[in-house]
């Protein structure tokens, strides 16, 4: 079921806000009973059998980690086995469902082999839940969850605002919450959770998906063989990013305000990432519940186990005295890799693999600038205003020119629209506005455009109103700090005199502005889409 | 200074309150204003009664404005029908009025048949006039299958031997969606505000009662690009399609033309008594000349040889008539890159003729004098259509005053 549809707000929403209040007076059990129902209803809704594949995974978790409970601290060996054993069972499990088709494609790629797969029934946002459920084992096997039983579990992995696209929970920051929750709809919940919505929804159906009609055939064309000129590349190219980062944090803030009205907040997941004068901040703003995953059960235990391994040796590790071999061993080989399944995590195919390794680099690059900037500048200003606006620049260019090989449907589709966004494919100007501007764009070797001119125009006007947008504007997050519309979220000391000037506030002005936008979303429902990041 | 604050319970209050007023303040709007003339509202002068906004929505528009017209004739074809054919020409003997267009941008004889399946089930159908796009190869006719959101609209649906009408089970769900997507949906609202700021633009197109979108956006888009941009556009975009139908040609150059479709929508027209049409409509030389480069020429010339065999002389029901030769409407020179001001007199394009030409059309399809332009093809006089049809580039200039 989508957030942005009519038989969610229309039925399942009211449903069970009303069944959750209701079944709250029976106390604790019930309501959390309620909403384990509900969760599982939202995701057999597209499809049934979503709920006969997850349901036996959960039940094989839940195994494990209570195994391991039970063996950690007398038989720590035999419960690093079963970590490792429940590790493997989630990879497999989201192996065969997501890349089984990508790696026998491969397979006949490389060696030629016939045995092509030609479906395999994808459960929905398996990649997300995959990652709790590993998380969760890593930390019953740490020790930092000591407590749960099966409904938590259930609960902890089906809660239906963040089921299928995250934000990417740990069990030891929700359940907590859900065991203080009161279990009842609370008006101030509401107001938080409504607003929140109504955010979500008017940058998902409004600034996303219209974006999106000018974005989607620029991709198709080059997916057909064209070769895009210079405007249209950047067009595809930054309006993608602009339509994705609009979807997704749209989504991410209806997620946050459907947790919200049941009294739980989650994670937040973007905090303006396009702001970012560097690739290492822009990957701190963006998805942020992934990046916290992957540097936490990934790149850091990898990270400390190599320098432990060369402080053992005597070895040079990453401080004052960085040599080349422990920046390539401590912080380059870690970050390819962990950007590498990034890569592979957001999507079965070349070009995400790709997308994630260039990443990896960006972040390399960084972090080898940082190292070397201190070497060689010891005493350099940090923050001056050309350093920030090189460093913005920079990272900008480097997100919008990766999103192009996110978005394309193949790594030669990607290739030919950089060719475009190089110039190598000409430029042109629709015909309406080179008519006009007399010999410059023909002594400049700029051709006519004979399609499409006003759609062209219209398209990088709306790419220039969401650009202010996610520069000049105070986020979600911001306008609602002092209501920690995401878990931890505070007010900020240093924040912009615009951010506090839009405070939000439970006003009738408030009020009547977000039911504005909340209508806008609604109207806009009337054309169905998909959220980009349910895929993955 | 914030704005001051209330009680979260009445924010929740107002929020819904205000949400609720809002999208029923939107849906009154769009329902009155009616862009796509789905709720049948009047149409007021200076505010809704052109409906300039219902030329992409022409499928779901003209369905249901068909079924308020309840013509005796329909007009069945793409663009060309839509801008060219005139249902309110003073050539339209009054027997046959009142007239429908039913042209629509693209419209397949699957869509064709639909078309006239709805047209004939409002009860007064008793004349269809056809226009036909050339098949020169390569067209695979729509595969069968589920009924497309087009067909779920219709009031009926075929039964038994694939002409007899029973009520379309699908029509009233597919009704109530449209309803509801014209009263609540943003792009509805935004054509709703289109409409009503956009009815002194001369320029746009306004989709008539009778269902015709009319010549407007033609006579915008030359005065603001010129015939030379329009006409450069047009042969772009017919130069990949003709070279994509002489690859499928070369590929399979036995293949006759499939004329199943054309045959099934004669069969019901005699199975419902009605008069029928057929026309193979004027092209300016430009795709003419397009035609014969792309070695196409033979083909069509077989194309049109099937259509005039399933048109026997005897039948008085059924006729042909074939406009595609060349002669002077359609060697009207071009004129040159930076002229906006001189206007054509019979096309638009290559592939579109204008309303002046569409009335010639119709005075000598309704009975007027023969001036040379248009034929009637029967099954007895196909050679004539494949001596017509062969006709070379230079024929064709040759035929230039």
């Amino acid at each position: 079921m989508l957030f942005n549809s009519y038989v969610f707000l229309l039925a399942f929403l009211p449903a069970t806000l009303i069944g959750f209040h209701l079944t709250g007076r029976f106390g604790r059990d019930a309501a959390l009973l309620w909403l384990i129902a509900a969760s599982l209803v939202f995701y057999a809704w597209w499809r049934p059998l979503n709920v006969l594949l997850i349901a036996p995974s959960i039940l094989i978790n839940y195994a494990i980690a209570r195994a391991l409970l039970r063996v950690a601290a007398p038989r720590p060996r035999l419960a690093r086995v079963l970590l490792l054993g429940g590790i493997l069972f989630n990879i497999a499990f989201l192996g065969y469902f997501k890349y089984a088709l990508f790696l026998t494609s491969v397979a006949h790629d490389v060696f030629g082999t016939n045995r092509l797969l030609t479906a395999v029934v994808l459960p929905l946002g398996i990649s997300f839940i995959t990652f709790q459920k590993i998380a969760f084992l890593v930390d019953v096997h740490g020790g930092r969850i000591s407590r749960f039983s099966l409904r938590d579990y259930a609960l902890f992995v089906l809660f239906f605002p963040q089921l299928v696209a995250g934000p990417i929970v740990h069990y030891r920051e929700m359940m907590p919450q859900f065991h203080a929750a009161p279990c009842r709809c609370r008006a101030e919940d509401l107001a938080v959770g409504a607003s929140l919505f109504c955010f979500g929804l008017f940058k998902k159906g409004i600034l996303a998906d219209q974006i999106a009609t000018y974005v989607s055939p620029l991709y198709a064309a080059a997916a057909g063989g064209a070769h895009p000129a210079l405007l249209d590349a950047w067009l595809a190219a930054l309006g993608f990013t602009l339509q994705i980062y609009f979807d997704f944090s749209g989504y991410t803030d209806m997620a946050l305000g459907l947790a919200r009205c049941f009294g739980i907040r989650l994670p937040m997941n973007f905090n303006s990432p396009l702001r970012a004068t560097s690739i290492i901040e822009f990957w701190l703003r963006w998805h942020v519940s992934l990046t916290r995953f992957l540097t936490a059960y990934i790149y850091n235990p990898l990270s400390l186990a190599l320098t432990r391994r060369r402080l053992a040796r005597g070895k040079a590790v990453i401080g004052r005295r960085t040599t080349p071999a422990a920046f390539v061993t401590l912080l380059l080989f870690p970050t390819l890799l962990t950007m590498f399944l990034s890569g592979l995590w957001h999507g079965a195919g070349y070009q995400y693999v790709l997308w994630g390794v260039l990443h990896g680099v960006f972040l390399c690059i960084n972090h080898g600038w940082r190292l070397l900037r201190t070497r060689l500048w010891p005493k350099a200003r940090r923050g001056t205003w050309p350093g920030t606006a090189a460093g913005f620049t920079l990272t900008f260019l480097a997100v919008v020119a990766a999103m192009a090989l996110f978005r394309a449907p193949t790594v030669g589709t990607a290739l030919r629209l950089w060719g475009g966004m190089a110039g190598l494919n000409g430029t042109t100007l629709p015909e309406a506005i080179y008519a006009h501007l007399g010999p410059l764009p023909a002594a400049l070797g700029i051709l006519p455009d004979w399609s499409g001119g006003a759609q062209s125009l219209e398209a990088w006007a709306w790419t220039a109103v969401l650009l202010a947008i996610a520069l000049g504007l105070p986020n979600t997050l911001h306008l609602l700090a002092a209501h920690e519309p995401a878990l931890g979220v505070k007010p900020q000391a240093g924040a912009g005199w615009l951010a506090r000037r839009l405070q939000w506030t439970p006003s009738a002005a408030w009020a009547v502005g977000l039911a504005v936008l909340g209508a806008a979303g609604f109207l806009s429902l009337g054309r169905l889409s998909e959220f980009l990041y349910w895929q993955f | 200074m914030a704005p001051p604050t209330i009680p979260a319970r009445r924010f929740c209050l107002v929020w819904l309150g205000a949400l609720l007023a809002i999208l029923a303040v939107v849906a009154g709007f769009d329902a009155a204003v009616d862009p796509y003339a789905v709720f049948g509202a009047p149409r007021l002068a200076g505010f809704n009664a052109r409906k300039i906004a219902a030329a992409p929505q022409q499928r779901m528009a003209k369905t249901y404005e068909v079924e308020r017209i309840r013509p005796v004739t329909v007009l069945l074809g793409s663009s060309r029908v839509d801008i060219g054919l005139d249902p309110a020409s003073p050539a339209w003997p009054v027997a046959m009025r009142p007239v429908f267009n039913y042209g629509l941008d693209g419209m397949g004889l699957r869509q064709a048949r639909a078309a006239l399946m709805q047209a004939a089930a409002t009860g007064r159908l008793r004349n269809a006039v056809l226009v036909l796009d050339p098949d020169l190869g390569g067209d695979a006719p729509a595969p069968p299958g589920p009924p497309d959101e087009t067909e779920r609209r219709l009031l009926v649906r075929t039964g038994g031997d694939g002409t007899a009408l029973v009520p379309n089970p699908a029509r009233r769900r597919q009704h109530l969606s449209d309803l509801f997507l014209s009263a609540l949906s943003l792009g509805a609202l935004r054509d709703s505000v289109r409409t009503v700021l956009g009815q002194d633009d001369p320029g746009a197109a306004d989709l008539s009662p009778a269902g015709a979108t009319g010549e407007n956006r033609f006579r915008a888009w030359a005065a603001a690009s010129g015939y030379h941009a329009m006409f450069a556009q047009k042969d772009a975009a017919n130069a990949e399609k003709l070279a994509a139908a002489a690859r499928w040609v070369a590929a399979h150059p036995d293949a006759a033309p499939d004329l199943g479709a054309v045959a099934r929508i004669i069969a019901f027209c005699r199975a419902h008594g009605l008069r029928l049409v057929i026309i193979i409509p004027p092209v300016h030389e430009h795709l003419l000349n397009q035609i014969a480069a792309h070695g196409l020429a033979d083909r069509f010339a077989r194309w049109k040889a099937g259509l005039a065999a399933l048109v026997p002389a005897s039948d008085a029901a059924v006729q042909l008539w074939d406009f595609s030769g060349a002669g002077p409407y359609v060697s009207e020179p071009m004129p040159p890159p930076d002229d906006r001001h001189t206007m054509l007199r019979w096309f638009w394009d290559p592939t579109h003729f204008t309303r002046a030409l569409g009335e010639r059309l119709l005075r000598r399809v309704l009975g007027g004098p023969a001036d040379g332009f248009g034929a009637r093809l029967t099954a007895e006089v196909n050679t004539k259509a494949d001596t017509r049809a062969g006709g070379k580039p230079q024929d064709v200039a040759r035929a230039q005053p």
